[in-house]
């Protein structure tokens, strides 16, 4: 748009470009370094938020995927209530469902591991070839050796492509189809052998196809195998079983079958079973992560939070830095709109390019956040590994929409200010600050009123299943603490204008009056350092605190000096479990004292996900040592068990299901039904989900097959015989069989937990060292901002006689006092963060109680890497003042 | 001074009084003033007299604590804030002490802004052909005011006259009826203050335009067809006759 002479040449459109170019795009070209701070804290803010919630998006659509493509064209499923398997014999109970013009085939699905190191878990799902064509839909690579002509009588050849596999050959024992990665993971090739490691034994499988990636091909990220349904059976150990029934309906037919179910069900008897739609498993899968995601998101909306500050300070500082320009600008014939317009399109242009930014560093980030989520998510809770970032565009245009808009909220105040800005106020010289002074006890009343409305927050029940009150609270404590911090700074310089003096010398009173006046910004700076420091904090002491909980369970639960479980039951891999011939091996080795049988299987409670446990009570009450929530009601809790049909109830199952001592637990398993009352609620930590524990003699009192199932075994060695000896006689008697099982020392057992207690929590620690360095970053912002608003006294001080090496010094000073201040009012708030966490947030999400415990060491740490990171934050502005002496900055004076 | 002073009534200032919020005593008292089209008035009076306050009253910057601004016979009170800046952006121009040029604008930029402002549409945008007629004006211009070499400099790069210059520029530009001038001397030096204060009664002279300066200065204050002192916030003629009742 320049002419020759450079000088723009204006057309009707590019008046209002033209000005906004001038205006504000040449001044953050001409302050590169406050640019750069505000931009970087942005993104950095908006990224956080962004990785977080794609990387559990991603685990989420994983789970969506896998469950649709797996559903294939399903509208209906029959699934037990335990959420295990059901007899196959609930399809002669399903047979009405051909008159009413509808489909079904059995389904079994279940977890094996492949058999070599570094036994990874491989999805099976078994299908009736025959009938399965018209449900799942997927194709199997062509064999180059073989004919393509396809054969009429192979299964799934009516809706499956390139099918070149022998009918016969999928019937046959042990032949089984693999997915494309599976395949690829581990070079598998048609017709070749390969081992997977099921209950407590190796099984033989043939390669007798490869499904290509695509319909079905991509359910679990590829990593499948799928087989006949006997063949699934037989491979699995579980004959004549199935995990559900899948469906096939004309969609207007659904809710008539739906009922009609309902009435089948009461007549056959079938109350082990229910009817829902597919989508329903999603929802379940969502359920089942909802706390743990929950906690994640709201973590990561610290980042952004802390990035809201930024900006709002950004903003407040290019407001006051650029107050006497805007006075002009009104002198000259603006009206305060078209101000405030230029102003919003700034925010909003620089919100939308730090959070352009932003978005490609949080889909990075979200890469790292992915690994650490999806292996909580894999070892805690699905069983299910994630390793591809996957999401819907949407999701991410809309979590970048959200980042903007909260740039935007964050600015709403300071650019509401240009509205104050009378054209007066050019006529004069002189820093503008904004009105705290004036305010500073309404400021401080505001904190005080929020602080008690925090309060009340806190003392609220939890409604539904989120803790929205304990988040309130948690947002209100700290917006209470930004309030009134000014209030508390304003007293604190002038205590610190004294002492400063005394330590700094007359550099130390000379920044702090400089802070002093600059309290609006100081404050801002402060509030930032507050709300990351605190968070951090409350995070450390709420996770030390959880981790000392954990111990000392740990320390109190695990008595036995082995444990052992098949191979196939690592991480949350719930498949597998023990013959009663190896329990047979294992109790009859010489120098095994008492073995404690534990059954555990995955059961649904009023909906909610939860776990079922059935214990030989007799040993657990001899050695084991539960930790009561009522823990005077240890011996007449065992004795209530010993003596009648009673169960116990971990305190997270009991919090969730708002049960206690004395009620009554109703448990449905394909057997039937079993009612008992809760003999006492004990502490632990294992599930979130909570357990029920049903001692083996009642179980088999009511359905004697069912107590005969083990999947770990506790083992109690005799005197004098250590935990290794003892697992060394046990393999030994064992043999081959001991690669099929984990056997896991008192010891190991103890460092397992707490290393799958860290690895959960790394990535708090992550979002927390990054939320710093925002706040960090919005300290070296406010002391440029402090620097460049206090040019004209730094030249003046300069003039006066101070050296170079002073005014460095006071931009030091004025770094490590907002550093210090930064810690002591976080440190303040983190306690109270970190109370609302453990007694409220956590309490609620999870039914955990946690003892507060606060790890000074780590926070000592913490404020010394802050104090330290402040005054490296000094560094750019410090460089600043220096080159601020020059005379032509006092020229005017 | 030779003015061409018409007869028409700009501005009306009529028992005037301001007090600033926090302030007992009122800046300006009872105070009353008429401003004619083409008329060059001088305010002197010592530092915190209330020149500036005045000046703000006459550029519908400020409005009065009690009396009234008339303008066109309508109190500024009533007036909305867009009127009031359309009437700065029309018919007012600014010269201050401290220059006020926008920084991060180049000279040519800051003298052609209140054209753009004054030229664009309800829509905000500035029609092509106005746009063509603005860049020679702003050449003629910076012409006069002898700073055409200096379009493509920032504020930062000139000198205090060069910058005062510039500002005499910009208030001149859209040919306003009333230039207001705050001292427009008071940051130069003498032989610098002497050029910028000839060029501004010549610009005003040739153009028609009324000006308004406060000053300290007795030489600029021989420019004016009339002067006034301001003293404790009561505005007197130079003859020390109060001028309160005078436009009644």
């Amino acid at each position: 748009m320049s002419d020759s002479s450079g000088k723009v040449r204006l057309n009707s459109w590019t008046w209002l470009f033209w000005l906004f170019g001038r205006f504000f795009v040449r001044a953050w070209l001409r302050q590169p370094a406050q640019t750069i701070l505000t931009f970087t804290g942005i993104a950095l803010g908006v990224a956080v938020f962004l990785a977080i919630n794609l990387a559990n998006e991603s685990v989420l659509q994983q789970f969506r995927s896998t469950v649709d493509r797996v559903a294939g064209t399903t509208s209906l499923q029959v699934l037990p209530t335990n959420m295990s398997d059901m007899p196959d014999s609930v399809l002669d109970q399903l047979t009405w469902l051909w008159d009413q013009g509808a489909n079904f085939t059995p389904v079994l699905e279940d977890m094996v591991v492949w058999a070599e190191p570094p036994y990874t878990g491989v999805q099976v799902l078994g299908v009736d070839m025959l009938a399965d064509s018209a449900f799942r839909a997927y194709s199997i690579k062509p064999r180059a050796e073989r004919a393509r002509s396809p054969d009429p009588m192979l299964p799934g050849s009516a809706g499956n492509s390139g099918n070149s596999v022998s009918a016969l050959g999928l019937f046959a024992q042990g032949h089984v189809l693999v997915g494309q990665t599976l395949a690829d993971k581990y070079h598998l090739a048609e017709g070749q052998s390969f081992r997977v490691l099921v209950d407590d034994r190796q099984v033989a499988l043939v390669v007798e196809g490869i499904i290509e990636p695509g319909r079905l091909g991509k359910a679990y990220g590829g990593q499948f195998i799928l087989a006949d349904l006997s063949v699934a059976q037989a491979m699995l150990n579980r004959p004549g079983r199935i995990t559900r029934v899948d469906i096939l309906a004309a969609e207007p037919k659904v809710h008539g079958l739906m009922r009609r179910f309902a009435t089948e069900q009461e007549k056959a008897g079938l109350k082990y079973v229910h009817m829902q739609r597919p989508e329903r498993r999603n929802q379940q899968v969502a359920l089942m992560l909802e706390s743990f995601q929950m906690n994640l998101t709201a973590l990561s909306f610290v980042g952004l939070l802390v990035g809201m500050f930024l900006i709002y300070n950004a903003t407040s500082i290019s407001v006051i830095q650029r107050r006497s320009e805007l006075a002009t600008l009104r002198a000259l014939g603006f009206n305060r709109w078209q101000i405030l317009l230029m102003f919003g399109v700034q925010v909003a242009l620089f919100g939308f390019l730090g959070v352009a930014m932003g978005a490609v560093m949080g889909v990075l980030m979200a890469k790292g956040a992915l690994a650490a989520v999806s292996m909580t998510v894999e070892t805690v809770y699905a069983g299910s590994q994630v390793s591809r970032l996957s999401f819907d565009p949407s999701y991410l245009f809309f979590i970048a929409a959200m980042g903007w808009l909260a740039t935007m909220a964050a600015a709403a105040f300071p650019i509401a200010e240009v509205l104050q800005v009378s054209p007066a106020a050019g006529t004069r010289q002189g820093s503008f600050e904004p009105r705290v002074n004036a305010v500073l006890k309404w400021l401080g009343l505001g904190g005080v009123l929020l602080g008690l409305l925090a309060f009340w927050f806190a003392l609220q029940p939890l409604y539904g299943t989120v803790p929205w009150f304990g988040y309130a609270a948690a947002l209100f404590s700290v917006l209470a603490a930004a309030l009134m911090i000014p209030y508390v700074l304003h007293y604190v310089f002038k205590w610190l204008s004294h002492h400063s003096r005394l330590v700094f010398g007359v550099e130390g009173k000379l920044a702090v009056a400089l802070l002093q006046g600059a309290l609006g910004r100081t404050s801002m700076a402060v509030a930032s350092l507050m709300v990351a420091i605190a968070m951090t904090i409350s995070l450390s002491v709420m996770i030390g605190s959880f981790r000392q909980t954990v111990v000392d369970w740990v320390n109190q639960s695990i008595q036995a000096d082995l444990f052992i479980q098949p191979a196939t039951r690592f991480r949350s891999h719930q498949s597998g479990a023990f013959s009663s011939q190896v329990v047979d091996l294992i109790k009859a080795t010489d120098g095994v004292a008492d073995v404690d049988r534990f059954f555990q299987d995955k059961i649904e409670y009023n909906n909610r996900p939860a776990f079922l446990g059935i214990s030989d009570m007799d040993v657990f009450s001899r050695r084991g040592r539960l930790t009561m929530v009522d823990e005077a009601a240890f011996d007449d809790v065992m004795a209530m068990l010993k003596a009648k049909p009673s169960c116990l109830v971990t305190e997270s199952f009991a919090y969730k299901h708002r049960l206690h001592a004395g009620d009554t637990v109703r448990l449905q398993f394909a057997e039937g039904p079993l009612s008992l009352p809760v003999a006492g609620v004990y502490r632990d930590y294992t599930s979130e989900h909570g357990f029920v524990i049903v001692p083996r003699r009642w179980v088999a009192a009511r359905y004697p097959a069912m107590a005969n199932r083990v999947t770990s075994l506790a083992v109690f060695a005799q005197p004098g015989l250590n935990s290794q000896q003892l697992r060394d006689r046990i393999e030994a008697n064992l043999s081959g069989r001991k690669a099929m099982l984990s056997i896991q020392t008192n010891q190991a057992l103890r460092q397992e937990v707490l290393t799958i207690f860290d690895n959960t929590f790394a990535i708090t620690y992550a979002l927390h060292l990054i939320s710093i360095a925002i706040a960090l970053l919005a300290v070296a912002n406010t002391l440029v901002a402090l620097v460049l608003d206090a040019r004209r006294q730094l030249g003046l001080i300069h003039i006066l006689g101070a050296n170079r090496r002073q005014l460095i010094k006071m931009v030091f000073v004025q770094g490590g006092w907002l550093g210090l201040l930064g810690c002591a009012t976080g440190l303040a708030v983190g306690f109270v963060l970190s109370a609302l966490l453990i007694f409220v947030i956590n309490k609620q999400s999870f039914g955990w109680t946690i003892h507060y415990r606060i790890p000074w060491l780590f926070l000592i740490e913490t404020c010394g890497l802050v104090m330290a990171a402040s005054v490296i934050a000094a560094l750019l502005p410090a460089r600043l003042a220096v080159k601020t002496y020059a005379p032509e900055l006092v020229r005017h004076e | 001074m030779s003015g061409k002073a018409s007869h028409k009534l700009l501005i009306q200032l009529k028992n005037v009084s301001k007090t600033y919020p926090g302030l007992r005593a009122p800046v300006l008292r009872e105070v009353d003033l008429n401003v004619m089209a083409g008329e060059c008035l001088a305010l002197m009076g010592p530092s915190g007299s209330g020149k500036s306050t005045l000046l703000n009253l006459l550029g519908a910057i400020d409005t009065p604590t009690s009396g009234q601004v008339l303008i066109n016979h309508q109190a500024i009170e009533e007036y909305s804030d867009a009127k009031l800046s359309r009437l700065r952006r029309n018919a007012i121009g600014f010269v201050f002490q401290l220059f006020n040029l926008l920084p991060t604008l180049t000279v040519w930029e800051n003298v052609m802004l209140p054209l753009q402002l004054k030229g664009k549409t309800a829509m905000g945008l500035v029609k092509r052909s106005d746009s063509m007629a603005f860049e020679e004006k702003v050449e003629a211009m910076l012409e006069q005011v002898q700073m055409s070499s200096r379009a493509q400099a920032y504020p930062s790069q000139l000198s205090g006259g060069e910058m005062q210059r510039v500002a005499i520029a910009r208030a001149l530009i859209h040919e306003p009826q009333l230039v207001i001038a705050d001292e427009p001397t008071g940051n130069l030096d003498a032989e610098n203050g002497a050029r910028v204060l000839a060029l501004l009664t010549d610009l005003v002279r040739q153009r028609g335009t009324a000006l308004v300066v406060a000053t300290h200065s007795t030489d600029c204050a021989a420019i004016a067809n009339r002067v006034f002192t301001l003293k404790n916030g009561l505005l007197e003629s130079c003859s020390g006759v109060s001028t309160a009742g005078l436009s009644r």
